[in-house]
């Protein structure tokens, strides 16, 4: 027990704002209001102030139950050239959806299994076919990846079948397309495998492991020059190269704090179209460019102070967006704008459209046909949350000139 | 008059009382918190009825060793989160908001990844009041306050959900073992309740119950919603406070609309056994004459706030809401006939100077005293309303439990 007089000669410290309803003074009315300000901009400045961040649940709102809990964390985002965003989600049962911003809700597709995860693993192929690679959704647990297609029209599963099995015994940890080709390519999750799925004939070819101690990124992108890209232990990069068929280690070395490349991984891959520049993000959060042709790598810095880049895309205009934060973390969008070299923390992606809430942690980004960019929450209950960036201001002439 | 305070004027500073709970030795417990001034920790204090005796029994934060002065965002509330227990010790959790020393204000997401001004994340503790020692079973999860939590005591475990991020935890007083189950909304429910059987129940930010079934071990989200007006889709639908019925076979519940105060304020009931989810009944407004309007309508968005429930020895559920549209304004106590629904105010809750603005949550001594932890005003204190049964000396016997088992 805490003695009375003991507490009264405690020195507390003092309030800075009277209540409401206090008899208060003119100077502590005015200092009330300065503060009630101040404190009013500091609850609303934390969340994304530029452009507007909206999201979708998934499932039609007022018509149907979304995809449940703990089966509806988005961790695989692809688009199709009209404009449709496709998704996978991992937990207990992975769905397919699908957002057509037409008409402005999403709709699901179908389940593809129990127990599944489908991460950095979904691609729409010009044939209208979604391809989708499985692993488990346990860590350690041997679950057969296969390599699942289905006909985008209708949107439904009801055709959805496994047409591969590209390592035997091991889940696919990555994918992604060179449509060009209709050549999938993709990474085994045990032992990195990499492996080649010919989308037409069907035909699965082995090439080797990424890495000879097993340690890579679940991370694949096609690049602006036909090969493959990906990183391994330490943070080095690899490229495969469809014309010589063979995985090439490159003597490049994404950035990393002192004494933490052990640590240090790729974590997220984008490409910018336009000019072939390659951007990722890393564990530690570091965000960084790569030229495939000059072969340099630019440390571009961390955004905020939290680890890792999960999700990663290029805008229309070329302006990079990604999300750092950790699992359990707390989830910041930034961009890096390549023309003045800024790299800013835009803040919390919270919604108040069409629900109110908080984007905690997320999986997956891609940007869609009008700049519009599409994060993949991954949580136990999870949206499509769409960021709109701002318009710049500027004269007709002056943005048709940029 | 049979209101009066009990005001915690050993703590100047500290400005709102979240945690009010009764201990098996018929003492109120209340968690005395420091949310509006930065480096304020949480202390507890008991109110001994028989005695009219106040003491402050523990400085919570600094036993913690979470001291408020250490830079971080202080361990300044003890929320819905001081459960009493049948061995006669009482179990809580710490909750946050309260700013760093020196700070004007302090968020959640503003400070997450900042080693510094961070929340250290909510302790859960063990205090016996009878040798005063505290069993700290530590931190649970970095970053996170416990909004509301209960005791399932049968399976010796506590239930609770989280703050910022809504997250379901259970925690396992026999291994020690804590295990959050993911998130469950955005907004926060603040109240958690259990059936007899101990599964544990709360919302999702649109009045859905959210069961935890404590045989499956699993979180299940059913289709019964708590009821809301008309004009009116749903959203925003929270739960702000529960109290079991006698009989154990239902909880009465009412909406938490502070944060949106246009927001229609209902009690219902949800009996558990009706059905294979339940069944929620919609019981009306809280308390809403005609003069005052329907909320929506309300542009000055003055508040609307109804907590305090709890029921008297009489059989009446009591509770306190905030009148706005009669001087003087602030709270004021309703009793409701469960059986017929008819509200009757019984008075302003008035004394010592001070007409209460918001009213957390309530419980009852022995004798039937009912008691209401107040928040917003320095020094911060509970209000204490004594219906004529008790003079009347109509309860005799000490029934446990008195109230319930959650925060």
């Amino acid at each position: 027990m805490i003695e009375e007089e003991e507490l009264k000669k405690r020195k507390w410290p003092a309030p800075k704002i009277p209540f409401r309803f206090e008899k208060l003074t003119e100077e502590q009315r005015i200092l009330r209001e300065a503060y009630s300000r101040i404190g009013a901009d500091y609850t609303r400045d934390v969340y994304v102030r530029e452009g507007k961040v909206i999201l979708r649940p998934l499932g039609w709102k007022g018509i149907v139950k979304p995809i449940p809990p703990e089966e509806c964390a988005i961790t695989s985002l692809a688009r199709d050239p009209r404009g449709r965003i496709f998704g996978a989600t991992s937990g207990r049962r992975s769905h397919l959806f699908v957002y057509d911003p037409d008409l402005d809700y999403v709709e699901e597709m179908g389940v593809l299994g129990q127990n599944v995860c489908v991460k950095h693993s979904l691609v729409v192929c010009s044939d209208e076919l979604l391809i989708a690679g499985t692993k488990s959704c346990k860590p350690g647990e041997a679950l057969q990846g296969q390599i699942i297609s289905c006909r985008i029209d209708p949107y439904s599963l009801l055709e959805a079948s496994p047409v591969a099995t590209p390592v035997e015994g091991e889940g696919i940890a990555a994918l992604t397309i060179d449509d060009s080709k209709k050549t999938i390519y993709g990474l085994s999750t045990e032992s990195g495998t990499f492996f080649t799925y010919e989308v037409d004939s069907g035909k699965v070819q082995l090439h080797g492991k990424v890495d000879e101690i097993g340690d890579f990124s679940d991370v694949l992108l096609s690049g602006p020059d036909g090969c493959v890209y990906g990183g391994k232990r330490l943070g080095w990069l690899y490229r495969y190269n469809p014309a010589e068929q063979r995985i090439i280690p490159l003597d490049v070395q994404i950035p990393s704090f002192r004494g933490r490349a052990m640590y240090n991984k790729v974590d997220s891959l984008a490409l910018d179209e336009i000019t072939g520049i390659i951007y990722g993000g890393s564990a530690d959060g570091v965000v960084f460019s790569f030229d495939p042709e000059s072969r340099q790598i630019i440390c571009l810095g961390k955004p905020t102070t939290a680890r890792r880049v999960r999700a990663l895309t290029v805008g229309n205009d070329g302006v990079v967006y990604g999300v750092s934060g950790d699992v359990s973390g707390l989830a910041h969008l930034f961009r890096y704008d390549p023309e003045t070299r800024d790299l800013r923390d835009l803040g919390v992606p919270r919604a108040a459209s069409e629900q109110w809430w908080h984007g905690y942690e997320f999986d997956a980004a891609i940007t869609g046909l009008h700049g519009e960019i599409y994060l993949g929450e991954a949580d136990r209950i999870s949206h499509l949350f769409i960021y709109f960036p701002p318009i710049r201001k500027c004269s007709a002439y002056e943005c048709n000139e940029h | 008059m049979n209101m009066r305070s009990v005001i915690f004027s050993a703590l100047p500073v500290h400005d709102t009382c979240w945690s009010i709970t009764t201990g098996k030795d018929g003492k109120i417990y209340v968690g005395v918190c420091g949310e509006m001034t930065g480096g304020l920790g949480v202390f507890l204090v008991s109110y001994d009825p028989e005695k009219d005796e106040v003491k402050y029994i523990l400085d919570v934060a600094e036993a913690l060793h979470e001291p408020p002065d250490n830079g971080h965002a202080t361990h300044s509330k003890i929320h819905y989160c001081l459960v009493p227990s049948s061995d006669g010790t009482l179990y809580g959790a710490t909750h946050c908001t309260g700013a760093p020393i020196g700070d004007l204000i302090w968020r959640p997401w503003n400070c997450w990844d900042d080693s510094i001004r961070m929340f250290t994340g909510f302790h859960i503790f063990n205090f016996d009041p009878k040798t005063e020692e505290i069993e700290d079973f530590g931190v649970m999860t970095p970053n996170e306050g416990s909004r509301c939590m209960v005791l399932a005591e049968k399976r010796r475990k506590l239930y609770g959900v989280t703050y910022p991020r809504d997250h379901f935890y259970v925690y396992d007083l026999e291994t020690n073992e804590y295990r959050d189950l993911g998130r469950i909304g955005d907004i926060n429910p603040q109240s958690i309740f259990i059936d007899k059987e101990e599964n544990g129940y709360t919302v999702d930010d649109f009045g859905f119950i959210v069961k935890y079934d404590a045989d499956a071990d699993e979180l299940v989200h059913l289709d019964v919603q708590l009821p809301y007006a008309e004009y009116r889709d749903g959203t925003h639908n929270l739960i702000y406070d529960s109290v079991p019925s006698p009989d154990g076979e239902a909880v009465y519940g009412v909406h938490w609309n502070v944060d949106v105060r246009r927001l229609d304020n209902r009690l219902f009931r949800y009996d558990f056994y009706d059905g294979p989810q339940g069944k929620i009944h919609d019981l009306d407004w809280a308390y809403r004459p005609s003069e005052a309007g329907p909320a929506w309508s309300d542009t000055r968005r003055t508040n609307n706030h109804t907590g305090g429930l709890v029921f008297g020895e009489d059989g009446y559920l009591y509770y306190a809401t905030y009148f706005h549209w009669k001087e003087p304004n602030g709270m004021y106590l309703i009793r409701m006939n469960v059986e017929t629904l008819e509200r009757e105010v019984i008075c302003p809750m008035e004394a010592d100077g001070l007409h209460a603005w918001y009213i957390a949550k309530a419980t009852r001594d022995y004798l039937g005293n009912l008691y209401f932890a107040s928040c917003v005003s320095r020094p911060t204190r509970m209000f204490v309303y004594s219906p004529p049964y008790v003079k009347e000396g109509a309860v005799t016997r000490k029934k446990w439990p008195l109230v319930r088992p959650w925060g």
